[in-house]
């Protein structure tokens, strides 16, 4: 996995994960924009760079929805930037969320793990 | 436009956001070592197309439905703006429809419609005793007596209930000075009856009009401000009024004029009240719902010849009894064809305005298909490009509404300036008519919208791939609504025309009264008439000897020109009713005639001419000669018009019979108001006269105004005992009459003017259009060598084939139309050639005006641009 060829190895995010992958990202604190695409890139070493054609998008919606909150606010640097903080709500929906994945992930796995055939038994 | 504020606002936030994140991203580059450049080089690279992003994120938030709405607006204002003259002339169209429909209506409903703020006003009858026999105007209807009143007040089948009023000139004296007042004595249920409500204090009950109560009156609100300058603390105080003590109980509100009064006081006893024991009353009812008034007449006639029977001296022989509408008194029998009738052109003109504006955006769609197609052709949907057109016609009637309703306030406004005090009915107040100017916007913007979409029709009908291909297409399907076009500006031609002969004939006839001859300029001429105490001239012979004391008194002062005592007033009223027979034909039925005794000086003072004979000379007064002058209309009626000189008639005033002889024949003259027929009159010396000497009529050598304080100083000493004295020029007892007729006049002008503004408007709009239309052909033709008359006739040749077929059918609808205008026009024809000619000549004449000057604008296309436009 830890390879040095980052963009060979990046993977199309399927839908909707990137939402979760957003959330996962905000849940020790608020973030502006910039920090959750590099939180998400070094989360994932660097396998999965979203694209801020879909960041803030997906930002925007999720705010939409009521699952995050925005406020203006300065980065260390003192750079004025908007950051996004989980709402209770966004919590729930992140639970949730985590528990719909480990299921998909488990079933994706089950099915991926079988030998061809299954003769096997 | 806070809302816009804030999309802006998100807009800007967005921006800030996105170029903090490159700023960041440029920032950690370098701090990884590279160059300021490189950084911001590749943080842009990855950062990708930076527009997108925001469409994208806009996406997100969805367009709402404001700022789409907001778009279509700015697009729609732009698309009007591009033509400012279409916008325009639409927009004045609809306003001036829309104004000038609710203006008059306004007017309408306020002077005619509901002039009354009694209660069920529509259903109130005044009870009025006809001698059918008589055929003038003059003795023919009369209002009921005591023992009649008691009668009709049995008839509860038909009327609900009943009001007696009884007018009378009283004096107000207060502070010393005397007030000539109207003081109107009403039964106890007057007020009840027509459910008024006191602006203070309270109205008279039918306690108040049984014997032995403490005399009271009520105060109209016009002596409460005159006399009392609107002291609130006017109720309980004493007044004097006639002589005697009476206490204010209340003040009626504004528009409560009921008889004109300015005091009410309750009638005596059964309604006899000292001035007027047993006689005549104004009996009003109001009749029971859904009793048609068919009934309510034979009712009452079959009382009425009850009462005959049981004492026929005093009745006629083909008695008839009817209750008469208040506003068919007030504006003549056929009332409600009238009404109909105007409302009709009210709506007629509502009408123009709109086929005029349905005009001008089917002209317009024909020139939208382009745009349409192009835009259909760049993915607009078929939702949004309908929406635009709703949201362009929403703007246009907007604008036609806020102006109209601009229009229609001014034009009240100035109505109300107009409207001559106490020519209709009293009460009646103008105001602007809410529902109305609702129903006129409503009607506008329906019909902008019905042919604003018209476009619209056409976008649903078709695919898109038609219309990337038909635009030339489309301009020869659309030629398919030119003949609707057609047919909208020959109806709004007829439509002006009809309106324009209407209004110009009963023009016409009211102008009549301005043009009239009189005789004499009533400006110059003043009226006083003495009310004298009761009984203190007992002896006439007494009277009499004042009277011409009086006279000599006031021909002497300076600025009389002459004077005279007549029964009649000039002009207004030929004098006492009676009837006149030839002595050689006795048994024959006699003439109904207004009787006048007069002294010489009235031949001046009226400004009557001898036609044949002489008038009356000193002699024949001091001498108590019984000799006659009569009028033309009488010797014709005599039939005795080719020698009446020295005919011998009888003059019956109450039961005697006097004999006289003609000895001069007076010009006809106004002598019943200036718009009745001339009545036959007679005049006979002062001194022969039955009743006692009426009044003195003054002519002054300049403006009788000025005369005014003279006379009445003059009078007071010269007359002892009057209780007052009635004293006016003749030209203000005229004014409501004269004021009338303006008022009509003005609005009727108003009513053509505006018709045929409209029908230029429209006309020219429509010519306009097809001169643009057809550009490409002009141009092909003039490159060709055409001339430019040929190119003219051309374009003018259609519009004018087609305001000849409107003013055809135009002229045939008036001819239909103006029939129920008959009884109005007085001695104008309804087919009076010359407004018929005239409207005509101007409405042809304003139609070529419309139809050459765009035609002519033609002739201005540079057939080079215009070959390449297409």
């Amino acid at each position: 996995m830890s390879t040095h060829e980052p963009y060979k190895n990046r993977i199309e995010l399927l839908q909707g994960t990137l939402d979760m992958l957003i959330l996962q990202t905000l849940r020790w604190g608020p973030l502006h924009g910039y920090a959750i695409a590099l939180g998400i890139r070094s989360g994932t070493e660097d396998v999965l760079q979203v694209e801020t054609g879909s960041l803030y998008p997906a930002l925007h919606r999720l705010e939409k929805k009521g699952w995050l909150r925005a406020t203006w606010g300065t980065t260390e640097n003192r750079q004025r930037a908007r950051f996004y903080q989980l709402t209770a709500k966004g919590k729930g929906q992140l639970a949730e969320e985590q528990a719909k994945w480990s299921q998909m992930v488990d079933a994706v796995a089950a099915l991926m793990s079988r030998r061809p055939g299954g003769e096997q038994v | 436009m806070r809302w816009l504020d804030r999309l802006r606002g998100r807009d800007r936030e967005l921006q800030d956001e996105l170029e903090a994140h490159l700023r960041m991203d440029v920032t950690d580059r370098m701090a990884r070592g590279a160059s300021r450049a490189d950084a911001e080089a590749a943080a842009k690279r990855e950062f990708g197309n930076s527009l997108l992003v925001t469409e994208t994120v806009r996406d997100v938030w969805g367009r709402t439905w404001l700022e789409s709405l907001w778009g279509d607006m700015r697009y729609g204002w732009r698309s009007l703006w591009s033509r400012p003259g279409f916008a325009a002339m639409a927009t004045l169209a609809l306003a001036l429809g829309i104004g000038a429909a609710t203006t008059m209506f306004s007017v309408l409903y306020g002077v005619l419609i509901d002039p009354f703020p009694y209660k069920d006003a529509d259903r109130l009858v005044l009870l009025s005793v006809f001698d059918l026999d008589r055929s003038s105007e003059m003795g023919r209807r009369r209002i009921v007596t005591r023992d009649e009143a008691r009668e009709f007040s049995g008839l509860t089948d038909i009327f609900e209930g009943f009001a007696n009023s009884d007018p009378e000139n009283g004096v107000l004296n207060r502070g010393g000075l005397d007030y000539p007042v109207q003081v109107i004595s009403v039964g106890g249920e007057v007020f009840p009856f027509i459910g008024i409500r006191t602006m203070l204090g309270r109205g008279i009950q039918p306690h108040d009009a049984e014997p032995g109560s403490p005399p009271v009156a009520v105060l109209s609100e016009n002596a409460w401000r005159k006399v009392f300058a609107a002291d609130p603390a006017v109720v309980n105080q004493n007044i004097m009024l006639n002589q005697q003590v009476r206490t204010v109980i209340g003040v009626a509100p504004k528009r409560f004029a009921w008889f004109t009064g300015d005091f009410w006081i309750p009638g005596e006893n059964g309604f006899v009240t000292p001035t007027n024991p047993g006689g005549l009353r104004y009996m009003q009812a109001r009749v029971r719902p859904g009793v048609p008034i068919a009934r309510v007449n034979a009712e009452l006639t079959a009382v009425g010849k009850r009462l005959r029977a049981a004492n026929p001296g005093q009745y006629p022989k083909n008695i008839q009894v009817r209750g008469i509408y208040c506003i068919d008194d007030l504006v003549g029998p056929p009332f409600r064809l009238t009404l109909y009738m105007l409302s009709g052109a009210v709506f007629m003109l509502l009408l123009i305005a709109c086929s005029n504006v349905a005009n001008m955006l089917l002209s317009r769609a024909t020139a939208r298909y382009r745009e349409i197609g192009v835009r259909m052709a760049l993915g607009a949907g078929r939702m949004r490009i309908v929406r635009q057109l709703l949201v362009e016609a929403l703007l246009l009637a907007a604008g036609g509404a806020a102006m109209g309703s601009a229009i229609a306030y001014g034009g009240v406004r100035a109505l109300q300036l107009v409207l001559p005090p106490n020519t209709f009915a009293p009460e009646s107040v103008v105001a602007l008519n809410v529902p109305v100017l609702l129903f006129a916007v409503g009607l506008s913007i329906f019909t902008v919208l019905l042919f604003g979409l018209a476009p619209a029709w056409q976008v649903a009908r078709r695919n898109r791939v038609e219309w990337l291909r038909g635009v030339s297409k489309a301009a020869g399907e659309v030629s398919r609504t030119n003949w609707l076009r057609d047919i909208f500006v020959g109806a709004q031609v007829a439509m002006s025309l009809i309106l324009m002969v209407g209004a110009t004939l009963l023009m016409r006839s009211f102008a009549g009264v301005f043009l009239a001859d009189t005789g004499v300029d009533a400006k110059s001429v003043a009226i006083a008439f003495p009310f004298f105490q009761q009984n203190a001239y007992s002896d006439r012979g007494r009277l009499r000897q004042l009277m011409d004391e009086a006279e000599i008194q006031v021909r002497s002062l300076p600025g009389v020109r002459s004077v005279a005592q007549a029964t009649g007033t000039p002009i207004l009223n030929g004098g006492a009713s009676a009837e006149v027979r030839l002595v050689s034909r006795g048994a024959e039925q006699g003439v109904s005639v207004m009787a006048s005794g007069d002294s010489t000086g009235l031949l001046d003072v009226a400004g009557y001419r001898i036609t044949q004979g002489r008038w009356l000379t000193d002699a024949d007064v001091a001498g108590e000669r019984n000799v006659a002058v009569i009028n033309e209309t009488l010797a014709r009626r005599l039939n005795i018009a080719n020698s009446p000189v020295g005919a011998a008639v009888a003059l019956h005033i109450g039961n005697d019979p006097t004999r006289y002889e003609i000895v001069g024949v007076l010009k006809d003259a106004p002598n019943h108001g200036l718009r009745l027929p001339v009545e036959p009159a007679i005049h006979v010396p002062v001194t022969t006269f039955p009743f006692s000497p009426g009044q003195l009529v003054i002519r002054a050598q300049g403006h009788a105004n000025g005369l005014l304080d003279p006379l009445w100083r003059e009078l007071q000493r010269t007359l002892p005992n009057t209780r007052f004295i009635y004293l006016k020029t003749l030209d203000t007892l005229l004014e409501p009459e004269l004021g009338a007729h303006r008022f009509a006049l003005a609005l009727l002008g108003t009513f053509a003017v505006t018709g045929l503004a409209l029908a230029l408007i429209g006309l020219y709009a429509v010519m306009s259009y097809a001169v643009a239309r057809r550009s490409y052909e002009v141009g092909i033709r003039m490159a060709l060598g055409a001339r430019a008359q040929q190119v003219v006739q051309l374009l003018a040749t259609r519009g004018a084939v087609i305001v000849a077929i409107g003013i055809v059918a135009g002229t045939a609808g008036s001819a239909a139309a103006t029939r129920v205008l008959a009884s109005y026009l007085g001695p104008v024809s309804t087919h009076d050639p010359l407004s018929y000619g005239g409207v005509i000549a101007a409405l042809a004449l304003t139609a070529m005006v419309a139809i050459i000057v765009p035609a002519t604008r033609a002739l201005g296309i540079d057939p080079a641009r215009a070959l390449r436009h297409e």
